[in-house]
């Protein structure tokens, strides 16, 4: 690694090498039956290069001839994105926890016997269709660059999830539980699938009309990847986007906090540092309704005049870095969820839905199937519905929360409550 | 490379085996706001293994060639851990042995085109479209694709095949004050670079409708009599039951799978619905599937009754029906699953005029903005659409989500059109990306559909 940095600085004005080691394991269970336990294990390096103001990548699985990829590297400069920015000097970040080495004691066999125990733990009580799987990967990923920057970082994670199928379809209630090594899915967890199937037995098409709808924490990821759809360093630099010239303005109700934590013990995507070397940071992303800041990585902070926020990740090691908001928590409120449903009159609770990636999500509207929802009267949860939409602009029903949870619930890299939000469109009978 | 498969694999002690080794390369330019955001070309390879013993089927994948034995060592511990916690034993349908050596066919080969050639092209249509009124951003992105797949398995099977996709997507974006419209555009195929030349005047129609679509109203909700255009009938076709033909999703669902019975009547008399990647140059096409089993021509329904239905070796020995060779993986990181190569609505008689005046008042629905199953149930967006009155088309709407039922929507297809256009765009998402995903038809008339809005 040392030495293809030293080759690719010889040759460019600047260069980065970026390398991941990963394994993940996985056991999961269909329909009650142990169905798969898959291995992969991959490893790549990626070379970056600026040359004459001018970006240049390449990337390999194995590394067989460095000058080579320092050739391609530099091959792909030449036709490539001009960059106003360098690679940074970074050498103190905070020292975090993200690796717990009980992750590499795991085994297959018994997780297969704990999936069984929680498989029929379930199926006692419900007699339903039971999915449910169990995964476990390590990553150990470093940057260097040629401004002097060494930094690498191990992880380990752990996750879990049961899913009830409703009878007769392919929705269902899922729970998920993550953590840096083996955790159990709680009880607790499991009673709540449990009691919420037990109702969907009576199915309700709701009435189309305006009502007050509860999006659990599983639920209102669509309406806010639309604010991170708009609130992103491109959507700002190509000025089409909503929230451009308007941050500090209210966007969203007074009661929303949304922010990310780089630090989060409790979160998956715990990172001192991000792909391209930047320290990582907590962002306040929606103070008290106002809108504050965008993710940045290291090319749109510069094109923008603004500093870079240490969120420059990579999906893939085929792809570039680049700005992803991560580790995303929501303030909670002060109802426990009973509460914020026996205020309800007429209304629904949204668990799941389907469609979230299509339509005009940079101008925020939303119009998204409900796979796993209930139907509220009277304040009593009545059964499950059937066949409805939710549609709205994700502003507009933002700014009409009228009540938070006081819990949040951990789910990978996101901690958040759920909401009640009044006057949602909903399209039924 | 086969000879280096046959001796990475020489010792496995397996009921079945088989391995894929592939290179995959990617040329791409993607450019933003008439800026170049990225532009270059990278290469990468892997393995997966998939090991069969005492009825136990399990996967590894990895990258590097010195990881084999352990891969095969991972393989045989999950099989046999799987073996003795499962009570049906897993058993791949027969297959026929294959040796061959396929070749892309290609009318102009993109390899052979140089990078900066690649990104004039992307410039001129960035240029092209930024001309038109009410402009406002063009997110352009030019690829191809070269996968070269080298496939083994234990029976004697040993296949190389290249398949090669181009290319050209935008997102057009208008803006008035601070509305925006996105409307997408796609050209490309498996059959050569030719695919993205000379595409100005439909490109210059996006832009348009565009344009247009900041004085469309937001469509009110509620349900409809509609007409869907060959790209949203495509998608309908795709989400609301091709997902339901895919055997794995079938068998992991008890219930859909009793309902779903070959022979069950789920449709009016007149949907036809055919899965055929073997149609010549379509988006689609591929001659092995990732098991090395030959893809044939599927007729999925035929007069409204179930008559076929896509699988994998597996799914295919499990449910007793034969192979069809849909066995897919995106690339070298993943083990295949069943996947759609190429479905459509079997064309019928009537004109679009004839479905206008059939329709009276009702929606005209165009071009989809991607969609989505979850059980039974699907919902997928369009880009645009227009309000019927009288057989004839009045102002334009915007902000369509469509939802449904598998089980009602299908009873309610009400006539068929005589046009036939299949997409370029490519593109499903069932856990892995399949860019290849190819699917259209004709015209198609519904008595009730459901859409979402104010």
């Amino acid at each position: 690694m040392e030495k293809l940095l030293k080759l690719a600085t010889q040759a460019a004005d600047q260069a980065e090498v970026f390398f991941t080691n990963d394994t993940s394991d996985d056991v999961s269970f269909t329909d009650s039956k142990l169905d798969k336990a898959d291995t992969s294990m991959s490893a790549g390096i990626a070379l970056r290069v600026i040359k004459d103001g001018k970006i240049g990548l390449a990337h390999t699985r194995n590394l067989l001839d460095r000058e080579a990829l320092v050739k391609q590297a530099l091959l792909s400069a030449k036709d490539g994105m001009e960059v106003g920015f360098s690679f940074p000097l970074t050498t103190n970040v905070p020292k975090i926890d993200s690796y717990n080495p009980s992750i590499e004691t795991i085994s297959k066999k018994d997780l297969v016997d704990e999936g069984k125990r929680m498989i029929e733990y379930i199926n006692k009580k419900t007699g339903g269709q039971v999915n449910a799987g169990f995964g476990y990967a390590t990553s150990h990923a470093g940057i260097m660059n040629s401004a002097g920057t060494n930094l690498s970082q191990k992880d380990s994670d752990y996750w879990v999830y049961a899913m009830l199928v409703f009878p007769g379809t392919g929705s269902g209630l899922f729970k998920l539980a993550t953590a840096k090594s083996h955790v159990p899915l709680s009880r607790e967890k499991l009673d709540e699938m449990i009691e919420l199937f037990i109702l969907s037995q009576n199915q309700i098409v709701p009435e189309t009309g305006k009502m007050p709808v509860i999006f659990a924490e599983s639920s209102h990821s669509a309406l806010l990847s639309r604010f991170f759809a708009a609130a992103s360093p491109t959507s700002f630099y190509n000025k089409v986007s909503p929230l451009v010239n308007r941050i500090g303005e209210q966007i969203v109700s007074a009661k929303l906090n949304l922010w990310q934590d780089p630090f989060d013990k409790e979160l998956s995507s715990q990172a001192a540092f991000d792909c391209e070397g930047t320290p990582t940071q907590k962002l306040a992303y929606i103070e008290n309704g106002i809108f504050k800041a965008i993710p940045t990585d290291l090319n749109y902070a510069h094109k923008l005049g603004l500093a870079p926020t240490g969120n420059g990740f990579r999906g893939s090691i085929e792809a570039s870095p680049s700005a992803q908001p991560f580790n995303i928590c929501m303030g909670m409120g002060d109802k426990s969820l009973k509460e914020m449903i026996s205020g309800i009159d007429k209304g629904i609770i949204v668990q799941g839905l389907m469609g979230a990636h299509s339509g005009n999500i940079l101008n925020g509207e939303y119009s998204v199937g409900v796979s796993s929802g209930f139907y509220i009267e009277h304040g009593v949860i009545k059964g499950r519905v059937k066949d409805c939409m939710l549609s709205g602009n994700a502003y507009d029903t933002l700014m009409h929360v009228s009540e938070i949870e006081n819990q949040c619930h951990n789910s990978g890299s996101r901690k958040l409550p759920s909401i009640l939000c009044d006057g949602v469109s909903v399209a039924g009978k | 490379m086969i000879d280096k498969l046959k001796q990475m694999t020489g010792k496995i002690d397996a009921d079945y085996f088989d391995i894929r080794y592939e290179t995959k390369r990617v040329e791409q330019v993607v450019m933003s706001k008439k800026e170049i955001r990225s532009c270059g070309s990278n290469l990468g390879d892997g393995y997966v293994l998939r090991v069969l013993k005492n009825g136990g089927f399990a996967t590894v994948s990895f990258t590097k060639p010195e990881q084999a034995e352990m891969a095969i060592k991972r393989a045989v511990e999950n099989a046999e851990v799987l073996a003795a916690n499962r009570t049906e034993p897993k058993v791949p349908a027969k297959a026929p042995v294959v040796k061959a050596n396929i070749k892309a066919k290609l009318i102009e080969d993109p390899r052979q085109i140089s990078l900066p050639e690649k990104i004039a092209i992307v410039r001129h249509y960035s240029d092209l479209l930024f001309a038109q009124p009410k402009i406002a951003n063009v997110d352009i992105q030019y690829y191809d694709v070269y996968r070269n797949k080298y496939f083994l398995n234990s029976e004697g099977s040993e296949i190389n095949e290249e398949l090669i996709t181009t290319k050209l997507g935008a997102g057009v974006v208008s803006q008035e004050g601070s509305l925006t419209q996105t409307v997408r555009m796609a050209f490309g195929g498996s059959n050569g670079f030719q695919k993205v030349r000379g595409r100005e005047e439909e490109a210059i129609e996006r832009a348009r409708i565009a344009a247009e679509l900041l004085q469309a109203e937001p469509v009110t909700a509620g349900t409809y009599k509609m007409i869907l255009n060959p790209g949203i009938a495509g998608v309908f076709t795709h989400e609301a039951f091709g997902h339901f033909s895919e055997a794995d999703i079938v068998r992991d669902l008890p219930a859909l799978r009793e309902k779903m019975q070959i022979g069950t009547k789920m449709g009016t008399d007149i949907l036809n619905i055919i899965d055929d990647a073997t149609m010549a140059d379509q988006l689609g096409y591929y001659k092995y599937d990732d098991e090395g089993v030959a893809v044939r021509k599927v007729n999925l329904m035929t007069n409204g009754v179930l008559t076929g239905r896509l699988h994998d070796r597996f799914t295919a020995g499990e449910m007793g029906e034969p192979i069809s060779g849909h066995a897919i993986a995106e690339d070298f990181r993943y083990g295949p699953i069943v996947r759609m190569g190429n479905i459509f609505i079997q064309p019928g008689s009537h004109s679009f005029e004839e479905l206008l005046a059939a329709l009276d008042d009702g929606l005209y629905i165009c071009d989809a903005m991607g969609g989505q199953t979850s059980g039974e149930n699907f919902t997928f967006g369009a880009n645009y659409g227009y309000i019927v009155k009288n057989g004839k088309l009045q102002g334009m709407i915007r902000d369509i989500n469509i939802v449904g039922n598998l089980y009602t929507t299908l009873n309610s297809v009400a006539m068929i059109g005589n046009d036939f256009v299949l997409d370029e765009s490519g593109g499903c998402g069932k856990g892995q990306t399949n860019i290849r995903s190819c699917l259209g038809g004709p015209h198609v008339l519904f008595n009730n559909l459901t859409v979402g809005g104010k």
